[in-house]
């Protein structure tokens, strides 16, 4: 049975605190369990995060300073040179190691600063989504060899931002396709995730087994589909069909997160974010039902729904508690 | 052996400790872990989603009875708060814990009406102080309100201890902030600025068994980063007149000398004087207290200390603070475009020579 209890730091303070191990022995199992190296190579990148981020923030703003004194043709010339340095910087340090990662991910930024001079230097009226467009696909093959998760989250920035943008700039949808963007959204999002699911047992991808990768994707897609969700609830007579087609594919999506994550992948924090988020639509759901059957906002709605309240969210413990001991924790 | 080696399990635990003859048998760690399987605690997730319910809930309840007029007067909000604390303590006490759905409802219920009990007491027993003070906008009154409540209820309930502590902590901030006059504002802050730090050494650095107080050390460090935080506003970018360099001297040197003071702690039992690593701390120490600011010089001190007591949330707090930080700093510099890039430049060429220092000198070892 001790196989299933699992160790955490309070674990081992109640052990010492009990007087049931001595302060030797904690530390070893504090060092053991929490051990300083895998923070002193936290810290070791941390530092040369910032070291890089400082370089170029102080290049960006040396620009910054002589901006209107440099010419068109060099402004963009500098900038080119930045983009070449970066990329042999980033082959000579190899994409194995994480200087040349840094390296790529700048030369990846640089090239969205060329676009932004570009812009400035021919004035010209092209929509803003084509700028976001072009950088991805520019970006897009040094994505897929950088092994580094920076240089990922910014290619599904700029997608996020392109479709964004082209949907309400180039679409201009009408009232009733509107809310078609959150189903593009959650598509798109919902494919990265899958992606780094089914590519996480990867020996050669071991980047994408950070657990925070797969909580930070998460809280995007579920706020994508909660959304609809939402507003469906709250206006649902005036409902139109993408605001209803969106909803219905946030609640599949709902399904969908949890059979994975409760029974493929194990992982109890993406289940509670998905419990958060079903009480809020139950939360949401009774209030506006129990206010159409009283009748607009009332003492009794509010009391009513404190009850709800606790009731949805003591039966989400319940449930996540037992799902909690009955599934080993997994981090893949 | 390293965690990833290492699945993190009480059997891998005994083994391990009995390998190292750290422990001359698993007995005792075994009975204590069957002992107290069944009162093994929820999930920090599970604690969290509960706490969002429970205000979900007193949120509705205040609704409800601000509906019906129980807010109009002060003293039935003292009456009504002081009922609904004791509820909350007495039901906590009987809640027989278990997986059932009722005994969830019940903790839940509990911590609402603790919620809603010192919201009642607070608003309504600061109304009530007010009408014997000079000044009826005094705020110190809720602070006073918010102390009798938090510590009234301290050692019978613990699940909103960090909370409350926390809203005491920054309530006496704001006080010192709004009702002290202008002349001794900047005293009165680095005064209070002193003694969270100095509780915060107290409790992480020279009490041995600090997770005893573990809500009252966390609300400090939290309280501490939100002062600094307030600080760093009022310096960077308000430019308050009253904020100058008696702050900056005054922050900067007493974190300097609680960072020299951690760093003692983490190379005790050491011949420190020889140690390069530990001299080469103390220059980087020194260096920072002169050119830089508190909130840079705070961070990097919560970074070492969680990284010493194994402190994740120190970590993480440490992080996120981190970018505001650096970003006030840079922007407060007064400093010309030009001089600000070459700042920046040759700061980041220091951060990767630390870091090639530090990996030369195996620092961990």
């Amino acid at each position: 049975m001790f196989d299933k209890i699992s160790i955490d730091r309070k674990l081992i303070d109640e052990l010492y605190l009990n007087g049931i191990i001595s302060n030797e022995a904690r530390q070893y199992c504090l060092n053991t369990y929490y051990p300083r190296n895998e923070w002193l190579i936290w810290f070791s990148r941390l530092l040369m995060f910032l070291g890089v981020a400082f370089i170029l923030s102080g290049i960006i703003y040396f620009f910054a300073y002589n901006w209107d004194q440099i010419s068109s043709v060099y402004k963009l010339l500098i900038i080119e040179l930045m983009i070449i340095s970066s990329v042999a910087a980033a082959y000579i340090y190899s994409l194995k190691d994480i200087k040349g990662q840094i390296f790529l991910f700048s030369a990846s930024l640089f090239v969205g600063l060329f676009f932004v001079v570009v812009g400035q230097v021919y004035i010209s009226d092209s929509p803003v989504f084509l700028f976001f467009l072009y950088w991805s696909i520019l970006i897009i093959g040094w994505t897929l060899i950088s092994n580094f998760y920076p240089q990922w989250f910014l290619l599904i920035f700029l997608v996020n931002i392109f479709l964004i943008t082209w949907w309400n700039q180039w679409v201009s949808p009408s009232n009733d396709i509107e809310f078609m963007i959150y189903t593009f959204l959650m598509i798109f999002n919902g494919l990265i995730l899958s992606l780094r699911e089914y590519f996480a047992s990867d020996e050669k991808i071991k980047w994408l087994r950070f657990r925070w990768i797969r909580i930070l994707l998460t809280f995007l897609v579920l706020t994508i589909m909660l959304i609809p969700i939402l507003t469906l609830i709250i206006s649902v007579t005036e409902a139109t069909f993408s605001v209803i087609l969106s909803a219905v594919l946030g609640i599949l999506g709902h399904i969908i997160f949890y059979y994975v994550y409760r029974y493929k992948f194990k992982d109890l924090l993406v289940l509670a974010t998905l419990a958060f988020s079903v009480c809020i639509v139950i939360q949401v759901f009774g209030f506006e039902f129990f206010g159409n059957l009283i009748g607009g906002t009332d003492g009794i709605l509010f009391a009513i729904m404190g009850i709800v309240a606790l009731l949805t969210f003591s039966y989400a413990i319940i449930v996540l508690r037992k799902i909690d001991k009955s599934m080993e924790s997994s981090n893949v | 052996m390293y965690k990833s080696d290492l699945i993190m399990n009480a059997e891998n635990l005994m083994k391990s400790l009995l390998d190292s003859k750290l422990i001359q048998s698993d007995k005792e760690i075994s009975g204590f872990l069957i002992e107290n399987q069944s009162k093994r605690d929820f999930s920090i997730y599970l604690k969290i989603l509960g706490g969002i319910g429970a205000y979900i809930s007193a949120i509705c309840f205040i609704g409800f009875f601000g509906a019906f007029g129980f807010f109009d007067d002060k003293f039935t909000r003292v009456f009504l708060g002081i009922l609904f604390v004791s509820v909350a303590i007495f039901e906590n006490f009987l809640i027989k814990k278990n997986y059932s759905i009722k005994s969830s409802f019940l903790v839940q219920l509990s911590f609402a009406f603790m919620i809603l009990g010192k919201i009642m007491f607070v608003t309504g027993f600061g109304e009530f102080l007010s009408g014997f003070t000079m000044n009826p906008d005094n705020g110190w009154n809720y602070s006073l309100s918010l102390f009798l409540v938090t510590f009234g209820s301290y050692f019978f309930y613990d699940r909103d201890r960090f909370l409350s502590l926390f809203a005491f902590f920054i309530s006496i901030l704001i006080n010192i902030d709004s009702a002290i006059s202008d002349n001794y504002n900047e005293i009165f802050i680095n005064g209070y600025f002193l003694f969270q730090f100095i509780c915060i050494c107290i409790l992480f650095m020279i009490i041995r068994d600090s997770r005893k107080y573990f809500s009252i050390a966390y609300s400090f460090v939290f309280s501490l980063s939100v002062t600094v935080l307030f600080i760093t506003i009022k310096t960077a970018f308000i430019n308050d007149g009253d904020f100058g360099w008696i702050t900056w001297s005054f922050t900067n040197l007493i974190l300097s000398l609680g960072m020299i003071l951690l760093i003692c702690r983490i190379f005790e039992r050491r011949n420190v004087i020889n140690n390069k690593a530990f001299l080469g701390a103390l220059t980087g120490v020194f260096l920072l207290g002169v050119i830089s600011s508190s909130g840079i010089i705070f961070v990097i001190f919560l970074m070492i200390l969680g990284y010493w007591r194994h402190e994740k949330i120190l970590l993480v707090l440490s992080v996120l603070l981190m970018p505001v930080f650096l970003i006030s700093y840079f922007y407060s510099l007064d400093l010309l475009l030009l001089q600000k890039s070459i700042v920046l430049v040759i700061s980041g060429i220091l951060l990767l020579a630390i870091r090639f220092f530090l990996n030369k000198i195996s620092w961990d070892a």
